[in-house]
């Protein structure tokens, strides 16, 4: 019962988490930072 | 007594089965194969930034939003809510590193395996929460330290750790990113040109002797990287011993035959756990103790 209670507490963590970020601003900036990863990782040799 | 026969093609279906959800995992992460690249999908399993993949991996993407000073917001939603509902299940069903584990636990099948104690367990697990421990707190302060100063004198002193300290060492971007890419990198018709080869250093080599560690691990422990240094499943494995999803064992069918602790691929005592819910952060729901118990006393179940 107590150890369902902490998965409910970090799921509740977890959306909150995912509240937040959903925020229009987040969501851009989020965007543009993945777009840029893939970019990065497909253009050559990484370093790392 | 016909039923221990049962057990042992039960458990060997259950295994075909995993690899054939593994690899079609493998195929949805790559989709930008087909020019699907940047998505939505972050997953808190060990498949870092690829030639062709299409999702995510939270651990590496932490790094990456926390040496860039940001909130990692969206890797945290995913350990959490992925991990509180159905704890370590993605280790066992889509994680492109645990199926090179797998595979080369099939391959090498022959050779006999150990299995450490609980002790060995629990100890060496220490090495994977200090790699966890040292890449956030190493991300962090490289983040606070780019928000306040000059970028030129961080970036010296932090080099190519830069932007994701655990880049360097992991022997899963050796795998899927490095080797890969040294390989495509200027097209299939300059597969194999020495001239990119110049570009290897020593990091190549440390990386290359790390990969080689993880692999001789593999094959004597199964899953050893998984069970001791992966950082995303040592996140994963504090948050999942909590799960919502999980297994229990009916006392009442158990025999204490041990054939489940047998089979356990990650080494969990299964017996010593309370038998309402077996609780480790090893476990990571891939069945195989289900399948093989002659009683049926295991089954996987919700609260
Ligand atoms: S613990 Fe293993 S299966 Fe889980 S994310 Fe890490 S490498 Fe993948
Ligand atoms: S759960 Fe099943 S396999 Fe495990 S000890 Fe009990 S009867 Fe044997
Ligand atoms: S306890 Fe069962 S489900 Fe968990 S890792 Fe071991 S064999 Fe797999």
């Amino acid at each position: 019962m107590r150890s369902n209670a902490k998965a409910f507490i970090v799921l509740g963590l977890g959306i909150i988490c995912l509240a937040i970020a959903l925020s229009p601003e987040e969501v851009t900036r989020f965007m543009n930072m993945i777009i840029d990863f893939t970019k990065s990782a497909k253009a050559g040799i990484p370093s790392p | 007594m016909a039923w221990h026969k049962k057990p042992k093609t039960n458990i060997t279906k259950l295994r075909i089965l995993r690899i054939f959800v593994q690899l079609i995992m493998f195929f949805l992460l790559n989709l930008g194969f087909f020019s699907i690249g940047a998505t939505w999908l972050v997953l808190p399993i060990n498949y870092p930034k690829s030639l062709y993949s299409s999702s995510e991996d939270a651990f590496f993407l932490l790094q990456r939003m926390l040496t860039d000073s940001i909130v990692p917001l969206i890797p945290l939603a995913s350990f959490f809510i992925i991990g509180s509902v159905f704890g370590r299940l993605f280790c066992a069903w889509g994680c492109p590193f645990g199926l090179f584990q797998d595979l080369i636990g099939v391959l090498t099948s022959r050779i006999k395996k150990y299995e450490p104690t609980s002790e060995t367990n629990n100890s060496l697990r220490q090495i994977g929460e200090f790699i966890t421990g040292a890449t956030i707190i190493v991300s962090t302060f490289i983040g606070i330290s780019l928000s306040l100063q000059n970028a030129s004198v961080v970036e010296n002193a932090f080099g190519i750790f830069i932007d994701q300290p655990w880049a360097v060492l992991s022997p899963s971007v050796f795998l899927f990113t490095v080797i890969p890419l040294l390989f495509w990198w200027g097209g299939i018709e300059n597969f194999f040109i020495w001239e990119k080869f110049v570009l290897i250093d020593l990091v190549f080599w440390i990386r290359l002797l790390i990969f080689i560690f993880a692999i001789i691990l593999v094959i004597y422990i199964p899953k050893g990287w998984c069970r001791w240094f992966c950082p995303a499943g040592i996140i994963m494995g504090q948050i999942g011993k909590h799960s919502i999803l999980g297994l229990g064992r009916n006392i009442s069918k158990c025999t204490h035959c041990g054939l489940c602790e047998d089979v356990c691929p990650m080494g969990v005592k299964i017996l010593s756990h309370k038998p309402e819910k077996i609780r480790s952060e090893l476990c990571t729901n891939c069945l195989d103790c289900m399948a093989v118990c002659p009683e049926n006393a295991l089954e996987l179940k919700f609260l």
